[in-house]
């Protein structure tokens, strides 16, 4: 399913947080490319700049310098706004606390993203019930997340990615917070993902999920030290 | 909000009274103007009245018909003059001893039959105009023909008033009387009185109307040097212009609307400061959804207007007991009170937009304040 063409395409990344005397390199330098459909983990210790990493991909933070495109789009330079639409239009974001939001149900969780895209509340609602389907979640959509158990509350958070069909899916340790049979049961959704031909970029420390990926990069100090294929 | 609903209604408590105040405040001011506006058209804004302070007892000198006389011709500023005898001869009735201005002068209307006219009074014919609450004595209300005892003469009814609109005045007192248990009779045909060239017939009032409102108070000082010139001595008698009355009732009136007014004010900052804890607190506790909805796409722009609603929503929901309780304490300001009170819909709106307003500032430092977290650090927080 994997395609030539680039969804990511990351050139002399740095980000840099400057403290009141002191700057702090989180990453430097850093450069890299996600084809359309690839599967790719980013691994690395705990402060070696994966999650910055994920927040820059994400277009929740701006690089200090360095050049990102998104499916052809110069993320780097978006103003808030423009980062805010990139955010509800090409990328799905699975954390691994969850985040869904305890006051609203399953369904009003899944279609948040399209209510912010001005779509009518009951196409926002079709779409968003269609996306719990994907997940074998749609007899949950009148409930709230505390009446979830912690993989359900996962399956809710990767439908609330996809429901707007995201160029890139953005997963920071997903299994991280579940079991293992709860975790194995996500990571073939995520593979189920994979097949269907979503691009997904995975931050883990979890060596299950590594493995299933096409590609795994190993981040050390800020810096991409390893890009090592999967057989 | 509605996870908090008693922080929530606590904290439009404020808003609450702020509102109520308004409410209550404009209502009294309404009820004022209203009143006012009522009791001007019924005595019409270019009278003013003569009021005999003497009883006809004759030691000090009262006001005499002679007066009422002289009066009518000694300016053109004058239009027309309406002397009067007040007798309250009958329980619950009042017996007036008039000529055949003072329905025209007084606004009265007929409501069928004839008035009283000057032929009435010079042949001193035994007639009446009643009001329609005047009952026979059978207890029935007398109507054209019948007649009426009065100090045990009989006087026919000629003619019945048109209905009134009956007021429980406290300034403007025997002034703005009730004619609806009135009934008038020719003056010269009140027990005591002799003839009508009598000029020593003793009167309770004089009506005056001025041919233009303007006057009113060139003619008062005009009417109060003509009764003292060419006279033995000065009547004893209070000049009354019923628009300055009213003026000092809606004076009264206008400084209990600014008490309450200040009380508002303060209910108001009160009650929008205690929103704006709220929310505040609402967005301290908020963070991570607050992160959560900038990671899945909200713009800041959405996020300020998430808060801001809510709050301007908060302060509406305030904006609505305060009406209603508003309106309670307008009632019951009427009903103690005895002022007249009038809620008009601009009150409502003023009430609502006040509310509106303050949930809007409220709300405006707490929304910025959740639009500018970093969506990042915001998730991060519990």
């Amino acid at each position: 399913m994997e395609s030539n063409t680039n969804i990511v395409d990351v050139r002399g990344l740095r980000k840099v947080y400057r403290e009141t005397e002191t700057h702090v390199v989180a990453l430097d330098n850093v450069s890299l490319t996600v084809h359309g459909g690839e599967f790719v983990a980013i691994v690395g210790a705990s402060g070696s700049g994966k999650s910055t990493l994920l927040h820059l991909l994400g277009a929740l933070d701006t690089p200090t310098s360095g050049v990102y495109e998104l499916n052809g789009k110069n993320v780097a330079t978006m103003n808030d706004d423009d980062l805010s639409v990139v955010r509800r239009t090409d990328i799905g974001f699975v954390f691994q606390v969850f985040n869904l939001i305890g006051q609203l149900t399953v369904l009003d969780n899944v279609s948040l993203p399209l209510r912010y895209t001005g779509i009518k509340d009951c196409d926002a609602e079709v779409r968003a019930l269609e996306s719990l389907t994907r997940v074998g979640l749609s007899h949950r959509a009148t409930h709230l997340p505390s009446q979830l158990s912690g993989g359900e509350k996962q399956r809710v958070a990767i439908a609330r990615a996809l429901v707007i069909e995201p160029a890139l899916v953005l997963a920071d340790e997903p299994t991280g917070n579940l079991d293992s049979q709860t975790g194995c049961a996500i990571l073939e959704l995520f593979e189920t993902l994979h097949r269907d031909g979503h691009t997904i970029v995975v931050v883990t420390h979890d060596e299950n999920v590594a493995k299933r990926a096409d590609r795994v990069i190993t981040i050390s100090d800020g810096n991409i030290v390893r890009s090592e294929v999967n057989a | 909000m509605c996870a908090n609903r008693v922080r929530s209604g606590l904290s439009v408590l404020g808003i609450v009274f702020g509102v109520a105040a308004v409410v209550a405040m404009l209502a009294v001011v309404e009820g004022a103007r209203n009143d006012v506006l009522e009791r001007l058209s019924r005595l019409g804004t270019n009278v003013l009245f003569v009021h005999s302070k003497t009883e006809n007892s004759g030691v000090e000198r009262g006001l005499q018909y002679g007066d009422a006389h002289r009066l009518a011709h000694i300016s053109s500023l004058i239009d027309m003059v309406a002397p009067a005898v007040v007798v309250d001869l009958r329980k619950h009735e009042s017996v007036i001893g008039v000529t055949p201005s003072y329905m025209s002068v007084r606004q009265l209307f007929l409501q069928s039959g004839r008035a009283l006219t000057d032929v009435d009074l010079k042949n001193r014919a035994r007639v009446c105009v009643v009001g329609r609450e005047i009952v026979g004595s059978d207890g029935s209300t007398v109507g054209l023909g019948d007649v009426v005892h009065v100090n045990s003469q009989m006087y026919q009814v000629v003619g019945i008033i048109a209905s009134e609109k009956s007021s429980k005045d406290r300034s403007l007192g025997s002034l703005l009387r009730n004619h609806n248990n009135a009934i008038l009779i020719p003056m010269t045909t009140l027990p005591k009185s002799s003839n009508v060239v009598d000029d020593a017939i003793l009167l309770t009032e004089i009506t005056i109307r001025t041919s233009d409102a303007k006057d009113l108070v060139a003619t008062s000082e005009v009417v109060e040097r003509a009764l003292s010139q060419g006279q033995l001595s000065k009547p004893s008698v209070e000049i009354i212009i019923p628009r300055q009355l009213l003026r000092e009732e809606q004076h009264a009136q206008r400084v209990f609307a600014s008490v309450v007014g200040c009380v508002a004010f303060i209910g108001v900052l009160v009650g929008g400061i205690g929103v704006m804890n709220i929310m505040l607190a609402n967005v301290a506790e908020r963070c991570k959804e607050i992160g959560i909805r900038r990671a899945v796409g909200a713009t800041k722009k959405q996020i300020a207007m998430l808060f801001l609603i809510e709050s301007i929503l908060l302060t509406l929901f305030g904006g609505v007991g305060g009406l209603i309780l508003g309106a309670i304490a307008s009632h019951g300001i009427a009903r103690f009170g005895g002022w007249s009170v009038s809620i008009s819909i601009w009150s409502i709106l003023l009430a609502f937009g006040t509310a509106g307003i303050v949930g809007l500032l409220a709300g405006w430092y707490p929304a910025k304040r959740a639009a500018n977290l970093d969506p990042v650090d915001a998730m991060r927080r519990e």
